[in-house]
């Protein structure tokens, strides 16, 4: 579908998380779990990279779930991708990945100039720490951040925070949602990233 | 917006703009659910009107008792 999806809208797709049983070298996982894949897939419908979730989710959280046990179902990724695309080399990472920083830096060192971070927060989580977890992955490697998320109420029970978000080099919110599904669309400028990483070169420095 | 510039990271930065689609969705734990529902949403976007459109995690099923399957 996804791969369709990139076809018929002749446009780059990051497609979130899949579960896959399947590592990136081609062996089986055997004890039953999956990795949850991040695919990159072109205009063409091809599969051109993906990234394994490394940070699994393994918390306690004040919500109606209370306890997360990501690392039971799925078996964390080893290694940090990007997708080389035409627009900017996008680097990969997913939801809880954003609570640690040195994966946003090697992305940053493997030449990504926009970072994606599809996301499933919890509310709790997520009113308290996202925003400004963007804005600081965004600051310290001097990069755009995407952030499409699930939000509301689902029917397994669990309850997101939303919030889908894009934030600027400098840190800044250019859109965002708020609860409801829904679409943003806009444009990033990388003459800003140009300037910023030239004023402030700390992203270089880490 | 296709002239190529190059980062101090060394990188190619192939444009000076891109324009990109986020997706936020309620994906439910059924992936024919989930996926109706991400079909609808991006009904809107035009064939190579953005560079790039992003999807949530877990967009084919949140909490899915048969994570197998669904990959």
């Amino acid at each position: 579908m996804i791969c369709a999806l990139a076809r018929a809208k002749r446009t780059w797709v990051f497609a979130g998380t899949m579960p896959l049983a399947v590592r990136p070298d081609k062996t089986f996982i055997e004890d039953g779990r999956v990795r949850a894949a991040s695919l990159v897939v072109d205009p063409a419908g091809n599969i051109v990279a993906r990234y394994d979730k490394i940070h699994l989710f393994d918390v306690e959280v004040s919500d109606t779930t209370r306890v997360y046990r990501e690392s039971s179902t799925f078996e964390p990724g080893d290694q940090p991708a990007v997708a080389t695309t035409p627009f900017a080399t996008v680097g990969l990472s997913v939801c809880y990945d954003l609570r640690f920083p040195k994966h946003y830096l090697d992305l940053t060192k493997l030449g990504a100039t926009v970072i994606a971070v599809p996301s499933a927060f919890t509310r709790p989580t997520g009113a308290a720490h996202f925003e400004a977890l963007m804005k600081a992955r965004a600051i310290e490697n001097a990069t755009f951040v995407i952030a499409g998320c699930q939000s509301g109420d689902h029917d397994s029970g669990r309850q997101t925070y939303g919030h889908s978000m894009v934030v600027s080099p400098w840190g800044e919110v250019i859109d965002h949602l708020e609860n409801e599904p829904g679409l943003l669309t806009l444009e990033l400028d990388f003459t800003e990233l140009e300037t910023i990483r030239r004023q402030i070169p700390a992203w270089r420095l880490q | 917006m296709r002239d190529r510039r190059v980062t101090e990271a060394g990188a190619a930065q192939a444009v000076s703009k891109c324009r990109v689609t986020v997706v936020q969705m309620t994906s439910s734990h059924n992936v024919t659910t989930s996926l109706n529902q991400l079909d609808a949403l991006v009904r809107e976007v035009e064939p190579s009107s953005v560079d790039a459109i992003f999807l949530p995690e877990n967009f084919a099923a949140l909490a899915s008792s048969d994570v197998v399957s669904i990959g």
